[in-house]
């Protein structure tokens, strides 16, 4: 899922490991979400959410499988 | 290990080298004990199970590793131990029957203590596959 993890990450002025450390996970998976290769858990997904003040449906971009 | 260098990588690659040291120095003082002295069968077992404290050790330290891990490197690992598990365990059945069949003649002994370190080879490659999936 391709989500807009990497471009609030770039505008907060952190690296992937800055955010990782705030989130409290590796930067292996920060690497992995803003890439799409990965789907965070809901919790983690409602830390991002919280972090960076938006929605999850405003960070997070579903797309239907056809 | 593709841990990265944090806190619980560190305190696993310890635990694990402290396992590993238990354990080579109690398979070599055991079974030389067992080889030099004239013991009763139960007296063999006991000492033929030394080894297994840091194995034991070392499944311990695996396993707080893993609880440690974040939810990606978790996902990683289980996935790595299950393909692993499934690989060793369809993988040895055709060999046990292609044995059963006489085609080839392996020791059973041979065999069950070969499990442990094949199942960590398989796990291993298993583990740097699932790592690229998500890199």
């Amino acid at each position: 899922m391709n989500s807009h993890v990497r471009e609030l990450r770039e505008k907060a002025g952190w690296s992937q490991a800055a955010l990782a450390e705030r989130l409290g996970v590796s930067r292996q998976t920060v690497n992995a979400i803003e890439t799409g290769k990965y789907d965070p858990s809901l919790p983690l997904a409602f830390r991002l959410a919280r972090l960076f003040e938006q929605s999850i449906e405003s960070i997070f971009i579903f797309e239907e499988q056809s | 290990m593709t841990c990265e260098q944090n806190s619980h990588g560190r305190r696993f690659a310890r635990e694990f080298i402290i396992s590993m040291v238990i354990y080579v120095v109690l398979v070599f003082g055991s079974f030389w004990l067992i080889r030099n002295l004239d013991l009763p069968t139960w007296g063999r077992a006991l000492l033929a199970l030394l080894p297994s404290v840091g194995v034991a050790m070392w499944g311990r330290a695996q396993y707080r590793y893993l609880l440690a891990c974040d939810e990606l490197q978790q996902k990683i690992e289980l996935q790595a131990i299950a393909m692993a598990s499934a690989l060793l365990v369809f993988g040895s059945f055709p060999l046990g029957l292609m044995a059963s069949a006489g085609v080839f003649e392996v020791p059973g002994k041979i065999v069950l203590i070969w499990i442990l370190p094949a199942f960590s080879l398989l796990y291993g490659i298993c583990k740097f596959w699932a790592s690229r999936r998500f890199a």
